[in-house]
């Protein structure tokens, strides 16, 4: 749960989080905090103990497969079975964890190869991969499959929190005037007070929201993540046209038929699509997203003077949390009844602000989560190009 | 700060110790309704009933108390605010204890249920009107849309 940590200080690419356990149920202890902390795309390095290897073959206490166990909740997991492996594996596992989509990464590390002497040997050397850029040829088909839309609508997905692009989405929704829906890890993309905001997509029905996505032509997704909110919720009837920005290729599923695949880095992509607009400026007609838009606002702010006593409406606490809290200030959710109202009524001014979890989703996450925050002393960071 | 359930809450209880060991600045709010809310909205949704996900809390303010938190309960909601803003001016953990309305819930259902009912009606006269070209344009999907 420590991932918070890493969610609110918002540079996932330099930074990750190292947990560590004993062995047997230590290493159980941890499975749910790994899953979620992978399916939420969080950079995390699980170590934990192990039995030594000389008493593997045979039953003994609290000897299990943990690499096994990790296997379905990580991108990598492996046991170091000699000192001479040390700088490779531990190299590997900060590799791959900050790799996008970034994940977790257990390392195990047997009692009897723990004793063993490793003085002679050295870290790995550190590499620095660059960052893959799109192809000109495709930010051009981008640009005029958007240029040809008649209401095209933006879905933001935590690829750009994570990725640090919200100022050129920002940029990006300015100078074309489209509409962005967030995802619930998206929060904060796009200032709430903007008129380019349409608020927060996810609930399991259809929402207020929803209508932006069915009134539109084309889709562009910007780090949109399927695990979040999947595509037969928003197409239905797989007839949306999708342009697809991420910094990996798109998943495939038969609700997600992408016409233009913009891969590479997020903030550079942005950076290109609106080097292209400036180049050429094109006006898109904003009345249906505006009123999307102000539909949503009236559903938020109902309830705000409610004066009842006894049980609240979720909506009157949520408007006073969000009256109490600065712009500034970090709301995390925890997984219940709770964050679909958080989701729906709590808007933020900047990304990093409101942490939902919600690519695994488990409940729990909030008192630990929230412990780390404070931690960093809240700073949310993450709001530009983090090239 | 953050928000939880009872639920949700309770599952890493323990760590109230740690937020008072470490003196963290953090307030938590708990949203009680003595269920798990999210599956019974769920099931109900689904089934129009629900199995039994009712449970027992404990007392908020002994259980504060025990681990050294602030500790405030909330049932009046026009003093909500000024609680909230104090307990983030508290050095320390806080926590706040709303008892929530999830009657909400099964509105909210309701209210989505509308949105979607307008949606497919709106979708059905999009196909019909795709296929008689002669309708007035009156009668066209973009126009009845924006009723």
């Amino acid at each position: 749960m420590r991932h918070s940590w890493r969610k609110s200080t918002g540079v996932w690419q330099a930074n990750l989080e190292c947990a560590s356990t004993t062995l047997g149920p230590g290493a159980a202890n941890l499975v749910t905090g790994v899953a979620n902390a992978n399916m939420d795309r969080v950079p995390l390095i699980a170590i934990t103990g192990q039995a030594g290897i000389e008493r593997w073959h045979k039953e003994s206490h609290q000897a299990m497969d943990v690499v096994g166990m990790f296997k379905p909740i990580t991108k990598w997991a492996s046991t170091i079975l000699t000192p001479h492996n040390v700088p490779e594996v531990v190299h590997k596992a900060f590799k791959l964890a900050t790799a996008e989509k970034s994940g977790a990464c257990h390392i195990e590390l047997p009692e009897d190869v723990a004793r063993m002497p490793s003085d002679d040997l050295d870290p790995s050397q550190k590499s620095r991969p660059t960052r893959p850029v799109p192809d000109q040829d495709v930010i051009f088909d981008a640009l005029q499959m958007i240029r040809s839309a008649k209401s095209p609508v933006i879905l933001a997905g935590n690829g750009v929190i994570r990725l640090g692009a919200s100022a050129e989405l920002r940029k990006f929704a300015e100078t074309t005037g489209i509409g962005v829906i967030n995802t619930f890890m998206a929060k904060g993309v796009i200032n709430q007070d903007s008129v380019y905001s349409l608020f927060t997509i996810g609930l399991q029905a259809r929402d207020l929201v929803f209508r932006a996505i069915y009134e539109s032509d084309l889709v562009v997704t910007i780090g949109y993540d399927m695990a979040e909110y999947a595509p037969n919720m928003w197409n239905p009837d797989r007839e949306k046209k999708i342009i697809h920005l991420d910094f990996v290729p798109a998943e495939v599923d038969e609700n997600y038929r992408v016409e233009v695949e913009v891969v590479g880095d997020l903030a550079h992509a942005l950076q290109m699509l609106n080097d292209g607009v400036h180049d050429n400026p094109f006006e898109i007609d904003p009345t249906r997203q505006h009123a999307v838009r102000h539909e949503m606002m009236q559903e938020i702010s109902a309830h705000e003077d409610d004066d009842t006593k006894g049980p609240m409406r979720p909506q009157k606490v949520l408007a006073d949390v969000r009256a109490a809290l600065g712009p500034s200030d970090v709301l995390l959710s925890d997984v219940g009844a709770h964050k679909m109202w958080i989701a729906r009524h709590y808007q933020c001014y900047e990304p990093n602000t409101c942490l939902i979890p919600n690519g695994f989703a488990s409940m729990g996450f909030a008192l630990p989560g929230t412990i780390s925050a404070a931690m960093t002393k809240f700073r949310p960071k993450g709001n530009g190009n983090c090239r | 700060m953050a928000i939880a359930g009872d639920g949700g809450f309770l599952m890493n209880v323990q760590e109230m110790e740690t937020a008072r060991r470490l003196n963290s600045d953090i307030v938590v709010m708990v949203w009680e309704d003595g269920g798990y809310g999210l599956i019974e909205w769920k099931q109900d949704n689904t089934y129009d009933r629900h199995t039994d996900l009712s449970f027992g809390n404990p007392d908020w303010g002994k259980l504060a108390e025990s681990f050294g938190w602030s500790f405030d309960y909330v049932d009046e909601s026009v003093t909500l605010l000024d609680v909230i803003k104090n307990s983030l001016e508290t050095a320390g953990p806080s926590l706040i204890v709303v008892p929530i309305d999830y009657r909400e819930n099964a509105i909210l259902t309701k209210r989505l249920g509308e949105i979607t009912m307008g949606l497919e009606i709106v979708y059905r006269l999009k196909r019909f009107a795709t296929f008689m070209p002669f309708l007035p344009i009156g009668c066209r999907t973009s126009e009845v849309f924006k009723q």
